[in-house]
């Protein structure tokens, strides 16, 4: 073993320093208590066995600063002293040494008491080891846990899938969590989406979370397979099965989950929900740019198997943002003090409901970021978010989307299809003119009804009728005059300004009026007869 | 969106290829950024709009940009293979006087 020999005393130092080496240790001589202290920082002893009394730092003040100091692996000090006083022991184990060697040196003493440090040393380093494993094996736990979460539990919601774009968000507390999401997509008009959060933390709650994931699977196949027609069971029908299968197994674990359970139909442009204790779903309405909490009225899964899960209907429209998110939001701690709440969030949503679901999702990122500053720790955070778009053609032919600069290639589509009729006989030129009318008509709305956002609702109508083409916008926002338009500056040495003139130069009708309380734009162009 | 730079060896000028089927409020930033690091390549340049379809009144813009940004060099720019589509809206705003327009690359580069 290697020592240090702290002893301003050369001559009882020597005879120690002797009586190590001959028992085969390597020793490293101080000859005082701040000359120890400066090689003890340098590199680390097993082993210190230091004078009490020595000038500059005494054998006890170098006691205490290894003890103060981080180290890696444990220092066993011998205080080398004359002092037999009970009272002066008991304040120099009290400082952090471990044994005393009393002088003059008795030579069996010494082997003795090197025996007992080294045994001790022994086990201490054999402590060490076992935790540095169980650590290791912790880690691989939780890496195995962030696996699970990602695979079983939130993996990324299908492309595929018509009528709503989705994106989701969770960044667990503990790098695995109970908060999960789910997607079933049963037909071109149907599609459910699924927000759990299971209460606790840590991998129990993701384990929970993964069976009660497969639970519902479990329900749905086994209610279509009852059903002799195989009619899609109800959203409440299906939480009340779920809730059959899991909730003894819940209340026996003593936990509990909240559940929301969101079926969207973009035929009928509805969405049906059970919500089983999750925060409310908050609906930003594309149309009127407000957020509406939605009714709730049940208790979480796991609380008793009589209960019975009320479901709830809303109308939804094109561009409507509905939103599905944990506690881990509410219970955020917002520059005042206050606790965030499911207000303080439909607040917050408010003026963001338009803008394109990655960049929504990267504000409440920031949003968790601030307000998580005020609080010791933060609770797992999850946001689940729906644009819902609908069929966007309608039943009685029209065309109602969510209007961003990405879908008004969309709208020219769909006024092409319509100029096409035979009855207006319009030529090529005719009806690229017409379908750059409607672009430039298109992009004023989206960029000017509501001025900053990135979508608005739109509805656009063509028809082919009485010897004439007629497109209709329909949108909400700021009204347009066009008297107030400023003519184009024609000689290249302006980039913008011209959208109003095209318009009126494509089409032989161009109106602005409003229908209700929104605005209506018609272009009209007679046909070839 | 892609711009191709088509040929250098027809004296000065660089042939510049639009690889879009529209440009127009959704492309546009794109066709910017695409457009930026080649204005440096040479002073005089055509664009090949065969590809592109069709054209908004941003896409315009656009192109008044890079014609400003060009001529404000000493520079030149051309225009060539304009869609009847493409072609229609630069009359319409009489933006067919303000930029030369050719029917191909080997005609811009002949002048």
């Amino acid at each position: 073993m290697r020592i240090l020999v702290a002893d301003d005393d050369e001559l009882s130092a020597e005879i120690l320093i002797q009586s190590l080496r001959s028992m085969n240790h390597e020793v490293v001589f101080a000859s005082n208590g701040a000359e120890a202290w400066d090689l003890l920082q340098k590199e680390p002893f097993r082993l210190v066995i230091l004078d009490w009394m020595m000038p500059e730092m005494d054998g006890m003040e170098v006691c205490r600063s290894i003890r103060a100091m981080q180290a890696n692996s444990y220092t066993y000090i011998m205080l080398l002293t004359g002092r037999t006083d009970r009272k002066d022991r008991l304040e120099a184990l009290e400082g952090g040494a471990d044994d005393f060697l009393t002088k003059p040196l008795d030579n069996g003493e010494l082997v003795a008491r090197l025996n007992v440090a080294n045994r001790i040393l022994e086990t201490e380093e054999a402590v060490r080891q076992t935790n540095r494993e169980l650590q290791q094996a912790r880690q691989v736990e939780i890496e195995l846990g962030a696996t699970i979460q990602k695979r079983l539990l939130f993996r990324p919601p299908p492309r595929n899938i018509n009528g709503i774009e989705t994106a989701n968000i969770s960044i667990p507390s503990q790098h695995v969590d109970g908060d999960f999401c789910d997607y079933f997509s049963h037909s071109e008009n149907l599609v459910d989406v699924i927000v759990g959060d299971v209460m606790g933390k840590g991998i129990p709650a993701a384990m929970v979370g993964a069976g009660v994931k497969s639970a519902l699977q479990r329900s749905m196949i086994s209610l279509l397979t009852m059903s002799p027609d195989l009619e899609l069971p109800t959203p409440d029908r299906l939480i009340r099965s779920l809730d059959e299968m899991v909730c003894g197994e819940l209340i026996s674990l003593g936990t509990f989950l909240t559940l929301c359970y969101a079926r969207f139909d973009s035929s009928t442009n509805t969405m049906t929900y059970v919500n089983c204790g999750h925060p409310k779903i908050i609906l930003w309405e594309a149309l009127t740019g407000e957020c509406k909490l939605q009714d709730t009225t049940n208790v979480p899964l796991g609380f008793s198997d009589t209960e019975s899960y009320q479901q709830h209907s809303a109308n939804l429209h094109p561009g409507d943002l509905i939103l599905f998110y944990s506690d881990g939001v509410t219970d955020l701690k917002m520059g005042d003090g206050k606790r965030l709440g499911m207000v303080g969030f439909a607040d917050w949503v408010h003026p963001r409901g338009h803008l394109p679901l990655g960049d929504f999702l990267e504000e409440v990122t920031e949003l968790r970021r601030e307000g998580l500053t005020g609080l010791v720790t933060g609770d797992d955070f999850t946001c689940v978010v729906v644009r819902y778009r609908g069929d966007e053609i309608t039943h009685d032919g029209s065309l109602k989307l969510w209007a961003d600069s990405g879908s008004l290639r969309k709208v020219r589509n769909y006024v092409k299809s319509i100029a096409a009729d035979p009855r207006l006989n319009f030529t090529a030129d005719e009806v690229s003119a017409i379908l750059l009318g409607v672009q430039e008509a298109g992009s004023n709305v989206v960029r000017h009804s509501r001025s900053g956002h990135k979508g608005v609702p739109l509805e656009v109508r063509a028809s082919a009728e009485g010897g004439w083409f007629t497109v209709e916008l329909i949108y909400p926002g700021v009204h347009f005059d066009p008297s107030d338009a400023p003519e184009p500056v024609l000689d290249g040495s302006k980039e913008g300004g011209f959208g109003i003139s095209i318009i009126k130069k494509c089409v032989d009708e161009v109106a602005y009026t409003l229908q209700g309380e929104q605005n209506l734009l018609t272009l009209r162009k007679r046909a070839n007869v | 969106m892609t711009i191709t730079p088509e040929s250098i060896q027809h004296g000065r000028a660089l042939v510049l290829k639009v690889n879009a089927e529209s440009l127009e409020t959704d492309n546009v930033a794109a066709f910017r950024s695409a457009m930026n690091p080649l204005l440096d390549k040479s002073a005089h340049f055509v664009i090949d709009l065969s590809a592109v379809e069709f054209m908004d009144s941003t896409g315009l813009g656009a192109m008044l940009s890079c014609l400003r940004g060009i001529k404000s060099k000493g520079g030149s720019l051309r225009l060539c293979s304009l869609s009847s589509e493409v072609k229609q809206l630069f009359e319409m705003v009489m933006m067919d006087r303000v930029f030369e327009i050719f029917d191909t690359p080997e005609a811009a580069l002949a002048k």
